[in-house]
Protein backbone atom coordinates (compact mmCIF):
# COMPACT_ATOMS: atom_id res chain seq x y z
CA UNK A 1 0.00 0.00 0.00
CA UNK A 2 0.85 3.58 -0.52
CA UNK A 3 3.35 5.37 2.33
CA UNK A 4 1.59 7.21 5.27
CA UNK A 5 2.68 9.46 8.03
CA UNK A 6 0.92 10.33 11.11
CA UNK A 7 0.42 13.98 12.29
CA UNK A 8 -1.03 14.33 16.19
CA UNK A 9 -2.18 17.86 17.15
CA UNK A 10 -2.01 17.78 20.82
CA UNK A 11 -0.61 21.20 22.23
CA UNK A 12 -2.67 23.00 25.06
CA UNK A 13 -5.27 25.13 23.15
CA UNK A 14 -6.09 22.55 20.65
CA UNK A 15 -9.96 21.94 20.83
CA UNK A 16 -12.68 20.00 19.06
CA UNK A 17 -13.33 23.02 17.01
CA UNK A 18 -9.74 23.35 15.73
CA UNK A 19 -10.55 20.89 12.89
CA UNK A 20 -12.41 23.33 11.08
CA UNK A 21 -9.92 25.69 10.64
CA UNK A 22 -7.88 22.34 9.76
CA UNK A 23 -10.08 21.63 7.55
CA UNK A 24 -10.58 24.72 6.30
CA UNK A 25 -7.14 24.50 4.81
CA UNK A 26 -7.62 21.33 3.40
CA UNK A 27 -10.46 22.99 1.54
CA UNK A 28 -8.20 26.09 -0.17
CA UNK A 29 -6.38 23.51 -1.43
CA UNK A 30 -9.76 21.90 -3.71
CA UNK A 31 -9.60 18.89 -2.37
CA UNK A 32 -11.72 15.80 -3.65
CA UNK A 33 -14.58 15.40 -0.02
CA UNK A 34 -13.95 10.86 -0.48
CA UNK A 35 -16.31 9.99 2.43
CA UNK A 36 -15.80 9.11 6.33
CA UNK A 37 -13.25 7.20 7.85
CA UNK A 38 -12.70 6.15 11.46
CA UNK A 39 -10.17 4.39 14.01
CA UNK A 40 -11.00 2.71 17.47
CA UNK A 41 -8.73 2.01 19.89
CA UNK A 42 -8.29 0.03 23.60
CA UNK A 43 -6.08 -0.84 25.58
CA UNK A 44 -6.07 -3.83 27.72
CA UNK A 45 -3.98 -4.45 30.88
CA UNK A 46 -2.93 -7.59 32.48
CA UNK A 47 -4.77 -8.17 35.58
CA UNK A 48 -2.63 -8.05 38.29
CA UNK A 49 -5.09 -10.53 40.09
CA UNK A 50 -3.39 -13.48 38.65
CA UNK A 51 0.34 -14.41 38.08
CA UNK A 52 1.78 -16.78 35.71
CA UNK A 53 5.17 -17.51 34.54
CA UNK A 54 6.43 -14.87 33.01
CA UNK A 55 4.45 -12.24 35.26
CA UNK A 56 4.85 -11.57 38.86
CA UNK A 57 4.56 -15.17 39.95
CA UNK A 58 7.69 -15.74 38.61
CA UNK A 59 9.38 -12.75 39.31
CA UNK A 60 10.81 -14.39 42.46
CA UNK A 61 12.05 -16.89 40.45
CA UNK A 62 13.63 -14.58 38.07
CA UNK A 63 14.91 -13.06 41.22
CA UNK A 64 16.84 -16.06 42.00
CA UNK A 65 18.79 -15.88 39.36
CA UNK A 66 19.53 -11.62 38.78
CA UNK A 67 18.96 -9.72 41.86
CA UNK A 68 16.92 -7.05 40.74
CA UNK A 69 13.19 -6.75 41.05
CA UNK A 70 11.43 -5.27 38.19
CA UNK A 71 7.65 -6.28 37.39
CA UNK A 72 6.46 -4.02 34.44
CA UNK A 73 2.81 -4.59 33.90
CA UNK A 74 1.84 -5.93 30.65
CA UNK A 75 -0.54 -4.05 27.91
CA UNK A 76 -2.50 -5.10 24.69
CA UNK A 77 -3.58 -2.56 22.28
CA UNK A 78 -6.09 -3.37 20.20
CA UNK A 79 -6.78 -0.95 16.72
CA UNK A 80 -9.40 -0.98 13.99
CA UNK A 81 -8.77 1.72 11.08
CA UNK A 82 -11.76 1.65 8.72
CA UNK A 83 -9.11 1.72 5.67
CA UNK A 84 -8.36 -1.88 7.00
CA UNK A 85 -11.85 -3.09 7.01
CA UNK A 86 -12.18 -6.01 8.74
CA UNK A 87 -8.71 -6.37 10.46
CA UNK A 88 -8.21 -5.95 13.80
CA UNK A 89 -4.95 -5.03 15.15
CA UNK A 90 -3.35 -6.47 18.32
CA UNK A 91 -0.34 -5.26 19.36
CA UNK A 92 0.90 -7.12 22.95
CA UNK A 93 4.06 -7.01 25.18
CA UNK A 94 6.04 -9.97 25.62
CA UNK A 95 6.30 -11.54 28.47
CA UNK A 96 9.51 -11.84 29.91
CA UNK A 97 11.37 -14.94 29.09
CA UNK A 98 13.48 -17.48 31.36
CA UNK A 99 16.49 -17.54 29.21
CA UNK A 100 16.27 -13.76 28.76
CA UNK A 101 15.61 -12.63 32.79
CA UNK A 102 19.02 -15.28 33.28
CA UNK A 103 20.64 -13.67 30.73
CA UNK A 104 20.21 -10.45 31.90
CA UNK A 105 18.69 -9.04 28.75
CA UNK A 106 15.67 -6.73 29.30
CA UNK A 107 13.46 -7.68 26.28
CA UNK A 108 10.45 -4.89 25.46
CA UNK A 109 9.67 -6.77 22.05
CA UNK A 110 6.21 -6.89 21.13
CA UNK A 111 3.69 -8.82 18.90
CA UNK A 112 1.57 -7.83 16.57
CA UNK A 113 -1.16 -10.25 15.07
CA UNK A 114 -3.93 -9.43 12.93
CA UNK A 115 -6.83 -11.40 13.36
CA UNK A 116 -10.62 -10.59 11.40
CA UNK A 117 -13.66 -8.47 13.69
CA UNK A 118 -14.53 -11.77 15.83
CA UNK A 119 -11.29 -11.14 18.09
CA UNK A 120 -12.88 -7.80 19.18
CA UNK A 121 -15.56 -10.37 21.19
CA UNK A 122 -12.57 -12.78 22.43
CA UNK A 123 -10.85 -10.00 23.70
CA UNK A 124 -12.96 -8.21 25.36
CA UNK A 125 -15.42 -10.80 26.47
CA UNK A 126 -13.96 -14.06 26.50
CA UNK A 127 -10.23 -12.76 28.27
CA UNK A 128 -11.78 -10.45 30.50
CA UNK A 129 -10.74 -11.75 33.39
CA UNK A 130 -6.86 -11.60 32.59
CA UNK A 131 -7.04 -8.49 30.34
CA UNK A 132 -9.13 -5.68 31.56
CA UNK A 133 -9.94 -2.87 29.24
CA UNK A 134 -8.15 -0.24 30.81
CA UNK A 135 -9.01 2.82 28.34
CA UNK A 136 -10.96 3.47 24.61
CA UNK A 137 -10.57 5.78 22.17
CA UNK A 138 -12.79 6.55 18.89
CA UNK A 139 -12.34 9.31 15.76
CA UNK A 140 -14.64 9.72 13.05
CA UNK A 141 -13.49 12.28 10.47
CA UNK A 142 -13.34 13.08 7.31
CA UNK A 143 -11.37 11.75 3.81
CA UNK A 144 -10.01 14.40 1.10
CA UNK A 145 -8.18 13.47 -1.85
CA UNK A 146 -5.69 16.70 -2.67
CA UNK A 147 -3.91 16.46 -6.56
CA UNK A 148 -3.26 12.78 -7.49
CA UNK A 149 -0.08 11.93 -5.04
CA UNK A 150 -2.03 12.68 -1.51
CA UNK A 151 -4.78 11.30 0.71
CA UNK A 152 -5.83 13.58 4.15
CA UNK A 153 -7.63 12.19 6.42
CA UNK A 154 -8.36 14.37 9.78
CA UNK A 155 -10.51 13.43 12.91
CA UNK A 156 -11.16 14.25 16.44
CA UNK A 157 -9.70 11.77 18.73
CA UNK A 158 -12.43 11.28 21.72
CA UNK A 159 -12.08 9.04 25.41
CA UNK A 160 -15.64 8.66 26.50
CA UNK A 161 -16.93 11.21 24.89
CA UNK A 162 -14.60 14.03 25.81
CA UNK A 163 -11.98 15.41 22.93
CA UNK A 164 -8.42 15.04 23.39
CA UNK A 165 -6.47 15.98 20.67
CA UNK A 166 -6.81 15.53 16.69
CA UNK A 167 -4.87 13.67 13.99
CA UNK A 168 -4.18 13.83 10.87
CA UNK A 169 -3.33 11.21 8.26
CA UNK A 170 -1.22 12.23 5.33
CA UNK A 171 -1.05 9.05 2.30
CA UNK A 172 1.35 9.70 -0.37
CA UNK A 173 0.03 7.78 -3.54
CA UNK A 174 2.98 7.63 -5.59
CA UNK A 175 5.44 5.37 -2.92
CA UNK A 176 5.21 2.22 -0.90
CA UNK A 177 9.14 3.09 -0.07
CA UNK A 178 8.66 4.70 3.96
CA UNK A 179 12.20 6.16 4.15
CA UNK A 180 12.05 7.43 1.07
CA UNK A 181 9.33 9.68 1.25
CA UNK A 182 9.45 10.70 5.17
CA UNK A 183 10.47 13.89 3.30
CA UNK A 184 8.12 14.71 1.15
CA UNK A 185 4.93 13.97 3.32
CA UNK A 186 7.16 16.15 6.31
CA UNK A 187 7.23 19.24 3.76
CA UNK A 188 3.56 18.46 2.17
CA UNK A 189 2.60 19.26 6.02
CA UNK A 190 4.61 21.96 6.40
CA UNK A 191 3.01 23.52 3.17
CA UNK A 192 -0.57 23.08 4.62
CA UNK A 193 0.44 25.34 7.56
CA UNK A 194 -1.45 22.80 9.66
CA UNK A 195 -0.88 23.70 13.25
CA UNK A 196 2.32 22.42 15.70
CA UNK A 197 2.08 18.72 15.85
CA UNK A 198 4.34 15.75 15.86
CA UNK A 199 4.58 13.36 12.98
CA UNK A 200 4.96 9.71 13.87
CA UNK A 201 6.44 6.90 11.08
CA UNK A 202 5.91 4.08 13.45
CA UNK A 203 10.07 2.92 13.21
CA UNK A 204 10.85 3.25 17.06
CA UNK A 205 8.77 0.61 18.13
CA UNK A 206 10.57 -2.66 18.78
CA UNK A 207 7.94 -5.62 16.98
CA UNK A 208 8.79 -9.48 16.79
CA UNK A 209 9.22 -10.29 13.12
CA UNK A 210 9.18 -13.25 11.17
CA UNK A 211 12.45 -13.87 9.71
CA UNK A 212 11.28 -13.52 6.25
CA UNK A 213 10.07 -10.10 6.57
CA UNK A 214 11.09 -7.90 4.33
CA UNK A 215 10.17 -4.19 6.21
CA UNK A 216 11.29 -1.78 3.40
CA UNK A 217 8.33 -2.19 1.80
CA UNK A 218 5.02 -0.62 3.64
CA UNK A 219 1.73 -2.41 4.86
CA UNK A 220 -0.86 -2.62 6.91
CA UNK A 221 0.99 -3.66 9.39
CA UNK A 222 3.38 -0.34 8.91
CA UNK A 223 0.59 1.63 8.79
CA UNK A 224 -1.39 -0.01 12.00
CA UNK A 225 2.24 0.69 14.15
CA UNK A 226 2.29 4.60 13.19
CA UNK A 227 -0.79 4.47 15.32
CA UNK A 228 0.20 2.45 18.10
CA UNK A 229 3.91 4.33 18.64
CA UNK A 230 1.66 7.30 19.32
CA UNK A 231 -1.13 5.58 21.37
CA UNK A 232 1.76 3.53 23.41
CA UNK A 233 3.83 6.48 24.06
CA UNK A 234 1.68 8.18 25.96
CA UNK A 235 1.87 8.19 29.78
CA UNK A 236 -1.53 5.84 30.22
CA UNK A 237 0.59 2.78 28.51
CA UNK B 1 -22.62 -7.05 19.15
CA UNK B 2 -23.25 -9.78 16.77
CA UNK B 3 -22.99 -12.83 18.41
CA UNK B 4 -22.93 -16.61 17.07
CA UNK B 5 -25.24 -19.58 18.49
CA UNK B 6 -24.35 -22.79 17.21
CA UNK B 7 -27.28 -25.62 17.84
CA UNK B 8 -26.44 -28.96 17.62
CA UNK B 9 -27.21 -32.61 17.77
CA UNK B 10 -25.06 -35.57 18.44
CA UNK B 11 -24.66 -39.30 17.48
CA UNK B 12 -22.35 -41.91 17.16
CA UNK B 13 -21.77 -45.12 15.35
CA UNK B 14 -19.09 -48.28 14.35
CA UNK B 15 -16.83 -48.05 11.58
CA UNK B 16 -18.30 -50.77 9.83
CA UNK B 17 -21.52 -48.88 9.45
CA UNK B 18 -19.26 -46.25 7.80
CA UNK B 19 -20.43 -46.93 4.22
CA UNK B 20 -23.93 -47.43 4.79
CA UNK B 21 -24.50 -44.21 6.41
CA UNK B 22 -22.54 -42.23 3.54
CA UNK B 23 -24.67 -43.38 1.19
CA UNK B 24 -27.77 -42.84 3.02
CA UNK B 25 -26.54 -39.15 3.99
CA UNK B 26 -25.70 -38.68 -0.08
CA UNK B 27 -29.27 -39.64 -1.05
CA UNK B 28 -31.18 -36.86 1.74
CA UNK B 29 -28.75 -34.04 1.14
CA UNK B 30 -28.46 -34.70 -2.31
CA UNK B 31 -24.70 -34.32 -2.30
CA UNK B 32 -21.48 -36.34 -2.43
CA UNK B 33 -19.86 -35.74 0.77
CA UNK B 34 -16.62 -32.93 1.25
CA UNK B 35 -13.73 -34.56 2.94
CA UNK B 36 -12.60 -32.88 5.96
CA UNK B 37 -9.21 -33.03 7.73
CA UNK B 38 -7.99 -30.62 9.66
CA UNK B 39 -5.04 -30.41 13.09
CA UNK B 40 -6.64 -28.81 16.02
CA UNK B 41 -4.09 -27.28 18.99
CA UNK B 42 -5.76 -26.46 22.10
CA UNK B 43 -4.31 -23.42 23.94
CA UNK B 44 -5.08 -23.03 27.73
CA UNK B 45 -4.64 -20.18 29.75
CA UNK B 46 -1.27 -20.84 32.48
CA UNK B 47 -2.44 -19.01 34.66
CA UNK B 48 -2.40 -19.49 38.52
CA UNK B 49 -3.96 -16.80 41.31
CA UNK B 50 -1.64 -15.14 43.91
CA UNK B 51 -2.69 -14.62 46.66
CA UNK B 52 -5.30 -17.10 48.93
CA UNK B 53 -7.94 -14.65 49.78
CA UNK B 54 -11.48 -15.19 48.04
CA UNK B 55 -12.82 -12.13 49.17
CA UNK B 56 -11.79 -8.59 49.32
CA UNK B 57 -12.64 -6.66 51.96
CA UNK B 58 -14.87 -3.10 51.00
CA UNK B 59 -15.67 -0.84 53.60
CA UNK B 60 -15.67 -3.56 56.64
CA UNK B 61 -17.90 -5.82 54.54
CA UNK B 62 -16.25 -8.95 52.84
CA UNK B 63 -17.36 -9.52 49.26
CA UNK B 64 -17.01 -12.48 47.57
CA UNK B 65 -15.40 -12.05 44.23
CA UNK B 66 -16.46 -14.25 41.32
CA UNK B 67 -14.26 -17.18 40.44
CA UNK B 68 -11.43 -16.05 37.47
CA UNK B 69 -12.40 -18.30 34.41
CA UNK B 70 -10.99 -18.38 31.09
CA UNK B 71 -11.09 -20.91 28.39
CA UNK B 72 -9.13 -23.02 26.03
CA UNK B 73 -8.74 -21.75 22.30
CA UNK B 74 -8.83 -23.96 19.78
CA UNK B 75 -6.55 -23.33 17.11
CA UNK B 76 -7.16 -25.38 13.57
CA UNK B 77 -6.45 -25.32 10.50
CA UNK B 78 -7.35 -27.45 7.34
CA UNK B 79 -4.54 -29.40 6.21
CA UNK B 80 -3.58 -30.43 2.76
CA UNK B 81 -5.50 -33.85 1.34
CA UNK B 82 -3.93 -35.08 -1.30
CA UNK B 83 -0.46 -34.69 -3.18
CA UNK B 84 -1.80 -31.84 -5.56
CA UNK B 85 -2.82 -29.82 -2.58
CA UNK B 86 0.67 -30.82 -0.71
CA UNK B 87 2.47 -29.59 -3.44
CA UNK B 88 0.63 -26.52 -4.45
CA UNK B 89 -0.02 -25.84 -0.56
CA UNK B 90 -0.83 -22.12 -0.12
CA UNK B 91 -0.25 -20.56 3.85
CA UNK B 92 -2.97 -22.53 6.47
CA UNK B 93 -5.86 -20.46 7.54
CA UNK B 94 -5.63 -20.66 10.93
CA UNK B 95 -9.20 -20.30 12.85
CA UNK B 96 -9.25 -19.49 16.89
CA UNK B 97 -12.55 -20.67 18.56
CA UNK B 98 -13.76 -20.30 21.90
CA UNK B 99 -17.26 -21.82 22.81
CA UNK B 100 -18.91 -21.57 26.02
CA UNK B 101 -20.74 -23.84 28.28
CA UNK B 102 -24.23 -25.28 26.40
CA UNK B 103 -26.77 -23.65 27.74
CA UNK B 104 -29.09 -25.13 30.08
CA UNK B 105 -33.07 -25.26 29.40
CA UNK B 106 -35.43 -27.21 27.79
CA UNK B 107 -34.40 -26.76 24.43
CA UNK B 108 -35.28 -30.02 21.69
CA UNK B 109 -31.18 -29.25 20.59
CA UNK B 110 -27.88 -28.13 22.18
CA UNK B 111 -27.20 -24.51 22.43
CA UNK B 112 -24.04 -22.50 22.99
CA UNK B 113 -22.45 -19.54 21.77
CA UNK B 114 -18.86 -19.66 20.01
CA UNK B 115 -16.63 -16.76 19.26
CA UNK B 116 -14.30 -17.56 16.64
CA UNK B 117 -11.81 -15.33 14.25
CA UNK B 118 -9.53 -15.75 12.08
CA UNK B 119 -5.34 -14.96 11.92
CA UNK B 120 -4.73 -12.47 8.72
CA UNK B 121 -1.31 -13.43 7.87
CA UNK B 122 0.48 -10.28 6.90
CA UNK B 123 0.96 -9.84 2.93
CA UNK B 124 4.05 -7.93 3.46
CA UNK B 125 6.25 -11.26 4.09
CA UNK B 126 6.68 -14.21 1.93
CA UNK B 127 3.98 -16.03 0.90
CA UNK B 128 5.61 -19.79 1.67
CA UNK B 129 5.96 -18.07 5.71
CA UNK B 130 2.56 -19.23 7.41
CA UNK B 131 3.47 -16.66 10.21
CA UNK B 132 2.88 -19.62 12.57
CA UNK B 133 5.67 -18.15 15.12
CA UNK B 134 4.08 -14.74 14.96
CA UNK B 135 0.67 -16.10 15.78
CA UNK B 136 2.13 -19.00 18.79
CA UNK B 137 4.37 -15.61 20.06
CA UNK B 138 1.08 -13.80 19.84
CA UNK B 139 -0.92 -16.46 21.87
CA UNK B 140 2.05 -17.03 24.42
CA UNK B 141 1.78 -13.25 25.27
CA UNK B 142 -1.28 -13.47 26.36
CA UNK B 143 -1.18 -16.21 28.51
CA UNK B 144 -1.56 -19.20 27.02
CA UNK B 145 0.41 -21.92 25.98
CA UNK B 146 0.26 -25.79 24.30
CA UNK B 147 -2.22 -27.80 26.13
CA UNK B 148 -2.85 -30.67 23.22
CA UNK B 149 -3.60 -31.70 19.79
CA UNK B 150 -5.74 -33.81 17.57
CA UNK B 151 -6.30 -34.26 14.08
CA UNK B 152 -9.64 -34.78 12.61
CA UNK B 153 -11.11 -36.65 9.50
CA UNK B 154 -13.96 -37.19 7.95
CA UNK B 155 -16.79 -35.94 5.72
CA UNK B 156 -19.70 -32.82 5.71
CA UNK B 157 -23.10 -32.59 4.42
CA UNK B 158 -25.07 -29.90 4.15
CA UNK B 159 -29.12 -30.46 4.69
CA UNK B 160 -31.61 -28.64 3.64
CA UNK B 161 -29.18 -25.23 3.17
CA UNK B 162 -28.34 -24.57 6.41
CA UNK B 163 -27.95 -27.54 8.61
CA UNK B 164 -24.43 -28.69 8.46
CA UNK B 165 -23.82 -33.07 9.03
CA UNK B 166 -20.25 -33.76 9.89
CA UNK B 167 -19.10 -37.19 10.52
CA UNK B 168 -15.39 -37.45 11.89
CA UNK B 169 -13.16 -39.42 13.59
CA UNK B 170 -10.30 -38.10 15.79
CA UNK B 171 -6.68 -38.92 16.55
CA UNK B 172 -5.48 -37.82 19.68
CA UNK B 173 -1.70 -37.07 19.35
CA UNK B 174 0.72 -37.59 21.76
CA UNK B 175 2.84 -35.46 23.89
CA UNK B 176 6.10 -34.40 22.56
CA UNK B 177 9.26 -36.32 23.91
CA UNK B 178 11.60 -34.55 25.11
CA UNK B 179 14.17 -34.84 22.47
CA UNK B 180 11.49 -33.19 19.95
CA UNK B 181 11.24 -30.12 21.88
CA UNK B 182 13.44 -27.46 20.10
CA UNK B 183 16.44 -26.11 22.77
CA UNK B 184 16.19 -22.52 24.48
CA UNK B 185 12.22 -22.37 23.41
CA UNK B 186 10.02 -20.01 25.54
CA UNK B 187 6.56 -22.36 25.17
CA UNK B 188 6.10 -20.83 21.74
CA UNK B 189 8.14 -23.28 20.18
CA UNK B 190 6.99 -26.17 21.31
CA UNK B 191 3.59 -25.69 19.51
CA UNK B 192 5.12 -24.50 16.43
CA UNK B 193 7.15 -28.10 16.36
CA UNK B 194 3.53 -29.82 17.19
CA UNK B 195 1.81 -27.45 13.92
CA UNK B 196 4.61 -28.63 11.55
CA UNK B 197 5.46 -32.24 13.11
CA UNK B 198 1.93 -34.18 12.79
CA UNK B 199 1.84 -36.43 10.18
CA UNK B 200 -2.26 -37.38 9.21
CA UNK B 201 -1.41 -40.36 7.06
CA UNK B 202 0.27 -42.26 9.95
CA UNK B 203 -2.34 -41.24 12.71
CA UNK B 204 -3.87 -43.91 14.82
CA UNK B 205 -7.70 -42.97 14.72
CA UNK B 206 -10.14 -43.35 17.11
CA UNK B 207 -12.84 -46.46 16.59
CA UNK B 208 -15.23 -44.41 16.92
CA UNK B 209 -17.19 -42.05 14.16
CA UNK B 210 -18.98 -39.02 15.74
CA UNK B 211 -22.20 -37.31 14.07
CA UNK B 212 -22.56 -33.54 14.45
CA UNK B 213 -25.32 -32.14 13.06
CA UNK B 214 -25.60 -28.18 13.93
CA UNK B 215 -26.97 -25.03 12.53
CA UNK B 216 -24.95 -21.82 13.40
CA UNK B 217 -27.07 -18.79 13.52
CA UNK B 218 -25.39 -15.19 13.98
CA UNK B 219 -27.77 -13.22 16.15
CA UNK B 220 -27.96 -9.36 17.23
CA UNK B 221 -28.89 -5.58 16.92
CA UNK B 222 -26.62 -5.18 13.89
CA UNK B 223 -27.88 -8.65 11.98
CA UNK B 224 -30.10 -9.05 9.49
CA UNK B 225 -33.45 -10.83 10.17
CA UNK B 226 -35.62 -11.52 13.41
CA UNK B 227 -33.39 -13.46 16.09
CA UNK B 228 -36.41 -15.67 17.16
CA UNK B 229 -37.53 -16.58 13.18
CA UNK B 230 -33.69 -17.65 12.99
CA UNK B 231 -33.88 -19.71 16.28
CA UNK B 232 -36.79 -21.16 15.38
CA UNK B 233 -35.89 -22.20 11.63
CA UNK B 234 -32.77 -23.40 13.04
CA UNK B 235 -34.64 -25.46 15.66
CA UNK B 236 -37.19 -26.91 13.03
CA UNK B 237 -34.07 -28.02 10.49
CA UNK B 238 -32.38 -29.70 13.18
CA UNK B 239 -35.45 -31.88 14.51
CA UNK B 240 -36.81 -32.60 10.61
CA UNK B 241 -33.41 -33.81 9.94
CA UNK B 242 -33.11 -35.98 13.04
CA UNK B 243 -36.91 -37.44 12.39
CA UNK B 244 -35.54 -38.19 8.42
CA UNK B 245 -32.68 -40.27 9.58
CA UNK B 246 -34.56 -41.92 12.80
CA UNK B 247 -33.54 -45.20 12.19
CA UNK B 248 -30.00 -44.67 10.72
CA UNK B 249 -28.95 -43.46 14.10
CA UNK B 250 -30.14 -41.22 17.14
CA UNK B 251 -29.45 -37.86 17.26
CA UNK B 252 -29.22 -36.80 21.30
CA UNK B 253 -28.21 -33.82 23.43
CA UNK B 254 -25.19 -34.46 25.48
CA UNK B 255 -24.23 -34.25 28.69
CA UNK B 256 -23.29 -30.21 28.64
CA UNK B 257 -20.10 -30.88 31.03
CA UNK B 258 -18.78 -33.28 28.77
CA UNK B 259 -18.24 -29.89 26.45
CA UNK B 260 -17.63 -27.78 29.18
CA UNK B 261 -14.25 -25.62 27.74
CA UNK B 262 -13.88 -23.51 30.72
CA UNK B 263 -10.55 -24.08 32.89
CA UNK B 264 -10.85 -22.84 36.58
CA UNK B 265 -8.20 -20.33 37.69
CA UNK B 266 -6.86 -20.96 41.24
CA UNK B 267 -6.67 -17.41 43.18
Amino acid sequence: MPVTGLYVVQEPGTIASTISSINDKITRQFPKVLGKWSIEYKLFRENPEISTPGRQGSQAHIDQYQQQPQSKARFLSQLHLSTHDDDVFNLIDEPMSYSAARAGIKSDKKVLAVFDKGMDSIIGAKLQSMWLLRQSMRAEGHVFAIGDSFLVRTANVTQNGTFKFLIIEVEYLASDDLDASKEIIAGFITKCGFPQGRLFFGDSLDIYREPAEDPKKFGKIAHCLQYMEFFRMRPSG
Amino acid sequence: MASLQQFSLYAAFAPSKLQHILSILSAVTGMRPISLLQQHILFSPSISGHGSSTSVVTGGAAVSVAPLESSRIDVSRDLPQNLDEKENAKPPEWTLTIPTIPESGKRPVQVQAISKTKFRPSEEIDQNVDNISTLFRFLRALDYVYAYDYLERGYIFVYNGIATIKISQISPQLPLQLHEIPMGGDGDQVASTVARGRDPDNAKFVNTWVVHAYVEIVTGPETVGDDSEKVKIAIERLESLKAEIGGLFELEIPDRALLDPRVQMRR
